[in-house]
């Protein structure tokens, strides 16, 4: 009621100047918060991250991680993440081996990246996986995490 | 005579009716036998490919392979390797992988639900079989036609037998009908 134009100008001058300072009480209160929780998928698996010992997550340490190359006796025997989405995730990938279109990761192009805790998860123990050799530690999941966010 | 004049309306309506009744009924034979014979074969057409986790996990890397190309053996094979699925790591949560299982042994080549698929099965071991489609006999039999250097490896746009959608066009609606081949850089294929 105190918020719509209608029932303030019937009321007088004196209510349509609260309603405004209370909206714009709750507007300031809104942007920090909303700045803050920007991905809350992310700050959840960030928490538990830090549960596990990481103390401070880096976006840029794992800008390297992203383009770093790793050695295989398999082929492809030089595996990158960019094998398959390439160096700007704000671009389309492709499978390596398949050939198989991948949908850009970064969220800045693709809202719908980093909404899914299953698929963050699934995702990132298989791309270690194939990757690395080996499951990424907290720490690289995290900057990892963070880095994708930033594109 | 008497008896013939006494007989012969019922006689030539019981003769006439008869003949009517053969002769319809061998049309509504040959009509049905067209129908749904020969002229309307119900077409390799997976039934059910649309199923959203089939599509969301086996189609995120390559086309989701409509279950009814694979027995039932194949694609258990295939569930219980899925973290060396092809050299690549698949793995799924148990309850995914449960839910993806029960829809491919619902739709399997050996199964009830394979329709015209069920050509797939010939003349491999059911319970040992290849779980790669290209290396089942049926398969190599329907492309034995095709240049596999030309028109497949040599082909930019194809590559590999793996890549059905490239010359099936409606591959990701589990529909491989002949009608539906166009193989990229050499045209329509028509036997």
């Amino acid at each position: 009621m105190l918020l719509t134009p209608d029932s303030s100008s019937k009321t007088g001058s004196s209510s349509k100047t609260s309603a405004w300072i209370l909206s714009a009480l709750l507007l300031t209160l809104a942007i920090p918060s909303y700045a803050q929780s920007a991905n809350p998928v992310v700050e959840q698996l960030l928490k538990e991250y830090r549960s596990e010992g990481v103390t401070e997550f880096s976006s840029t340490r794992d800008g390297n991680l992203w383009q770093q190359s790793f050695d295989y006796s398999k082929a492809p025997a030089s595996r990158s993440c960019t094998s398959c989405h390439g160096k700007d995730i704000r671009q389309k990938g492709l499978h390596i081996r398949t050939q198989k279109e991948i949908k850009p990761l970064a969220p800045s192009i693709n809202p719908s990246r980093l909404t899914d805790e299953k698929q963050i998860r699934k995702w990132l123990k298989r791309n270690c996986k194939w990757t690395l050799g080996r499951e990424c530690s907290p720490q690289e999941k995290g900057d990892l995490l963070l880095w994708i966010q930033s594109q | 005579m008497k008896l013939i004049t006494k007989i012969r309306w019922p006689l030539g309506g019981a003769l006439l009716s008869s003949a009517l009744v053969i002769g319809l009924s061998g049309f509504a034979q040959q009509a049905q036998s067209s129908w749904w014979g020969e002229g309307h074969e119900e077409g390799y057409r997976a039934k059910n490919a649309g199923n959203p986790t089939h599509i969301e996990e086996c189609g995120a890397c390559h086309i989701a392979y409509p279950a009814q190309l694979l027995p039932k053996a194949a694609w258990q094979e295939i569930l219980s390797n899925l973290d060396n699925h092809f050299d690549e790591d698949a793995s799924l949560d148990d309850a995914t992988r449960d839910e993806l299982a029960s829809f491919l042994m619902k739709h399997a080549s050996d199964s009830e639900n394979a329709g015209k698929f069920k050509k797939f099965t010939r003349g491999i071991e059911l319970q040992n079989p290849p779980i790669q489609i290209t290396e089942l006999k049926y398969f190599e039999r329907k492309h034995d036609e095709i240049n596999h250097q030309r028109m497949v490896i040599n082909n930019p746009d194809v590559g590999s037998f793996s890549q059905c959608q490239a010359c099936h066009e409606k591959a990701e609606q589990g529909i491989f009908d002949e009608d539906t081949v166009n193989i990229p850089n050499f045209g329509r294929w028509d036997d």
